[in-house]
This record gives structure tokens, C-alpha cells and sequence, in this order.
């Protein structure tokens, strides 16, 4: 009986380690496509508002979800707060803060990372040219991890329920 | 004044030394940065190079050196995180932040078409402090009163001499009114946002009760503007000279509309020098000459009337 229960508990344990691992995927899916829209609003605002960047990050942290909501206010309230630091400083700050909520990968925080860089002192055609091209890169990702999720979704998922098979077949 | 106004507008380091240096904001006029420069304050009438330890200092020997770095910090400070919201003023050559302060940049000029676009690589600032004195017109206010309104009034002051401030507390206190003189409706038209000194369009400057301003609108054009939308008694400008101001003071004039209005000069007779002002005082339109000099910031000198009459004489020091 023992011999039975331990049976099923490997079995679930290892199928849902499959389904979370294929899960993630598109959470990554999700978060990529989330922080699109995030800056397509940023975009928006600067294109045809001219708003100042503080206003831009609390009045847009309103309307995406978590945690880039939490990420967004956090941003704009320490930018209204004016001290001293530098755009880039506030940026990177409060992205590590908020990495651990968001699955995205090395190469995504790269990017994030090089968006901070080049927002807060130029003139708006640069501005809006930076974001563009922050833009593009992550739709390059989006369709990346969509292919992931075709791909590997399924995989990691049979693997998850195989690989409990094999460790029940080698213990019994 | 709030000294916060002004500090959270430096980087950091700059902020530091001048904690340290201990400053009466008060008299503090301007503070000047430029790359690879040392750090200069104007401070009571004097010029001061801060030093590495916060300290002020005559001459440059063992200045704080401001670093391109800092610079570009300092502008991306000033700008509110956002140069892009700040094009039109930057064409301009200035940006007015919170406080009324304004910025002064210099930097490497773009043209497109023969017109001025924008400015990159920003490698000079002047942080100009913004000084509300209020009552600094009351001993000159009796003389440009008249009966029924306020007379034709031309404040004429060398730079640095206070004359906005003085057109600021005059437009101030003829708005508000006094006991034996009711306000006026003023009309200010704010070319480069330094009377009322608007900060996201709410003026930082108490100009009184009664008046309405125009930010950032050209002088000629915006004269006019205000006596068809606005019906002001009096309209107050800021720095007059070109010949469409002219036009448009004439205009004013003919509307029954008093003005006051401000000139860079030393004298009557300086101004009349000038090609297109020297009309206006041959014409006799202005009925009272303000003179400034720089005994006393923002306090008259003398006044004069249309004829050249000398009818008050500031107490000198």
C-alpha cells in the first residue's frame, strides 16, 4: 500500500515540475508582451503630450498590471522626488527590486538595462527613437518565447511525467 | 525662497558642497556651472569660486571642478527627467523651474532651415535665482499713480539691477490695490516666463490679484492678444526694444489701455540712442521714467516725468 502512495506522490511531483517549467514559459510570454504595451503607452505620452517622465511612469503605472504597475509608480514617484540621482540610477534600482517577480531572462534585463540608458535627456525625436527601437527588440523576444512555448511547452511536460515513470520503474 | 527649490536641481555632489558652504539663500543670485570649469557662485554682489571642500573662495586656485558628468546630470535635473517637454524653451535658451528660477543654457546650437531647432551637447548653465522682494515698488508707486489709473511707465535699468523685480512688485501691488487706489486689471505678457515665472503654467511669482498672464508668448503678438481676450486697464511687458513692440505699444496706447514696460539703459538719455525707443520718448508717450542703477537692487534711483522733469530722488547710500 506504502509502495503504492510513494508511487503516486513521484508521479505528481514530477508531472507538475513539467507543467510549472512549461508554465513559465509563458509567463515570460505574458511579461515580454505586458512590458510592450507599458512602453507603447510611454511612447504615447511623450509623442503627443510632451509629458515629463515622472507624471509618464505614475500615470501609466494605473493602467498596466503587476508588477510593473508596482515598478512604474515606484519609478515615477522617485523621479518626482528630485534627489539628485540620475535617471539611469532610479531605473536600475527599482528593476532589481522588482526581478524577482518578473520571469524574464538574462537577455531581456539586458535590454531593460539599455533602455535606462538612453531615457530622461534627449530631445523628443531621439526620445522617441530610443523607444521604438527598445520596442522592436522586444518584439524579437516576444516571438522567441512564443516559439519557446510551441516548442518546449509540451516538452518539459511529457519529460515532467516520463522522467517520474523511469524513477518509479528503476525503485520498484 | 526655498533653498530645496535649487539644491534638487544638482547632482548630488554639487548639493554636498553647497550644504557645506552655508549660504543665505537669500543672497544668493546665481550659481554657475560649465564643463571643466570651476564651480561659480554669485553670492551678495560678488563672484565666489567654491572649493573642494565647500568653501567660497576669491580666486580659482583650488576651485571644485565641474565634471561633463555633472553637467549632463544637472540638466536632466533641471529638464524634470524630461528634455524632450522642454524644446520650445530650450530654442529659447532657458528653462524656468519650480520656484520661478530660471536655468540659462548654452551648448552647441542645430539649424534647420536657418531657424534655431534645438541645442545638444549642453556645456554651460546659469541657475538664476528667482528674488520675490515684495514692497521693493511702494516709494515708487505714489509717483506713477495717477488720478484715475496708473501712468505710461518705462522702468530703465542696466542688467543685474533688479527691474523685473521692481516690475514684479509694481504689477503686484497696483493688481492688489491699495486704500486709496483700486487694483487694476493687468494683463503680463511673459515672453521669457521671468515676471510671473510659470511653472507648469501656474505662476511661482505673486503678481496679485488682478492679473492675467501670458507665458511664454512672444511681447507683440501677445499685447494684443490680451486687449481682445482679456480687457485689462493695464498691461505690463518685460524688455522692450524690437519695432513690433512698438507697434503693438502704440496699439496698446490707442486702446486706453496704461502700460508699463521695461528697457536695458542707463538714462533717458541712453535710451534715446536707440533707433526705435528714442521715437516713443520724442513722442512723449511714456509720462514717467523709472531709473535704476546698481545701489540699490530693485529700488528706484529716480523718476522722471515726460518732459525729463526729475520729480523723485531715491535715498542714496
Amino acid at each position: 500500500m506504502i509502495k503504492w502512495i510513494g508511487m503516486i506522490l513521484i508521479m505528481l511531483a514530477s508531472s507538475s515540475t513539467g507543467t510549472y517549467m512549461g508554465e513559465q514559459l509563458t509567463r515570460r510570454f505574458r511579461d515580454l508582451i505586458e512590458l510592450k504595451r507599458a512602453m507603447e503607452l510611454v511612447r504615447g505620452e511623450i509623442r503627443y503630450q510632451l509629458t515629463p517622465l515622472p507624471m509618464v511612469f505614475v500615470d501609466i503605472s494605473y493602467k498596466i498590471k503587476k508588477p510593473y504597475s508596482e515598478l512604474f509608480f515606484q519609478i515615477g514617484t522617485r523621479l518626482e522626488a528630485h534627489e539628485g540621482e540620475t535617471f539611469f540610477e532610479i531605473w536600475q534600482e527599482e528593476w532589481e527590486r522588482q526581478k524577482k517577480q518578473l520571469i524574464l531572462n538574462i537577455e531581456d534585463m539586458k535590454l531593460v538595462s539599455t533602455m535606462g540608458t538612453s531615457l530622461g535627456y534627449l530631445d523628443k525625436e531621439m526620445q522617441l527613437n530610443a523607444i521604438d527601437f527598445f520596442i522592436d527588440q522586444l518584439e524579437i523576444q516576444i516571438e522567441e518565447a512564443r516559439d519557446h512555448i510551441h516548442k518546449k511547452k509540451r516538452l518539459y511536460q511529457m519529460l515532467g511525467i516520463m522522467g517520474g515513470f523511469l524513477l518509479v520503474i528503476i525503485l520498484i | 525662497m526655498n533653498k530645496e527649490e535649487i539644491l534638487k536641481v544638482l547632482p548630488r555632489e554639487l548639493q554636498h558642497l553647497l550644504r557645506k558652504a552655508n549660504l543665505d539663500f537669500k543672497d544668493l543670485q546665481e550659481i554657475r556651472l560649465r564643463v571643466n570649469m570651476p564651480f561659480i557662485v554669485f553670492y551678495k554682489n560678488t563672484e565666489y569660486f567654491v572649493g573642494t571642500d565647500g568653501n567660497l573662495m576669491i580666486y580659482a586656485d583650488g576651485a571644485y571642478m565641474i565634471s561633463p558628468k555633472q553637467l549632463r546630470e544637472t540638466v536632466e535635473l533641471i529638464s524634470n527627467y524630461s528634455l524632450y517637454a522642454y524644446e520650445d524653451e530650450i530654442r529659447q535658451g532657458f528653462i524656468t523651474i519650480q520656484g520661478g528660477h530660471r536655468v540659462g543654457l548654452s551648448g552647441k546650437i542645430i539649424v534647420e532651415n536657418g531657424t534655431i531647432k534645438s541645442m545638444k551637447y549642453i556645456a554651460f548653465l546659469n541657475i538664476r535665482l528667482a528674488h520675490q522682494i515684495k514692497g521693493c515698488g511702494s516709494k515708487v508707486l505714489p509717483y506713477i499713480l495717477g488720478d484715475e489709473n496708473v501712468y505710461h511707465t518705462l522702468i530703465v535699468s542696466p542688467p543685474r539691477c533688479g527691474k523685473t523685480t521692481l516690475l514684479r512688485d509694481l504689477i503686484r501691488q497696483i493688481s492688489n490695490g491699495q486704500l486709496l487706489f483700486e487694483g487694476k486689471t493687468v494683463g503680463v505678457v511673459d515672453e521669457r516666463s521671468e515676471i510671473g515665472a510659470c511653472y507648469l503654467g501656474i505662476p511661482q511669482n505673486d503678481l496679485g490679484v488682478r492679473t492675467d498672464i501670458l507665458d511664454c508668448c512672444p511681447k507683440a503678438e501677445g499685447m494684443l492678444m490680451m486687449i481682445r481676450s482679456m480687457a485689462p486697464q493695464v498691461i505690463a511687458v518685460d524688455e522692450i526694444g524690437s519695432r513690433e513692440d512698438l507697434n503693438a505699444i502704440e496699439y496698446v496706447i490707442n486702446c486706453g489701455c496704461k502700460i508699463i514696460a521695461t528697457v536695458h539703459g542707463s538714462s533717458i538719455e541712453d535710451i534715446k540712442q536707440k533707433p526705435v525707443l528714442r521715437k516713443l520718448v520724442e513722442e512723449k508717450v511714456f509720462e514717467r521714467y523709472v531709473i535704476l542703477s546698481h545701489k540699490h537692487l530693485g529700488q528706484a534711483e529716480s523718476v522722471f516725468d515726460s518732459m525729463g522733469n526729475q520729480i523723485y530722488l531715491g535715498e542714496l547710500q
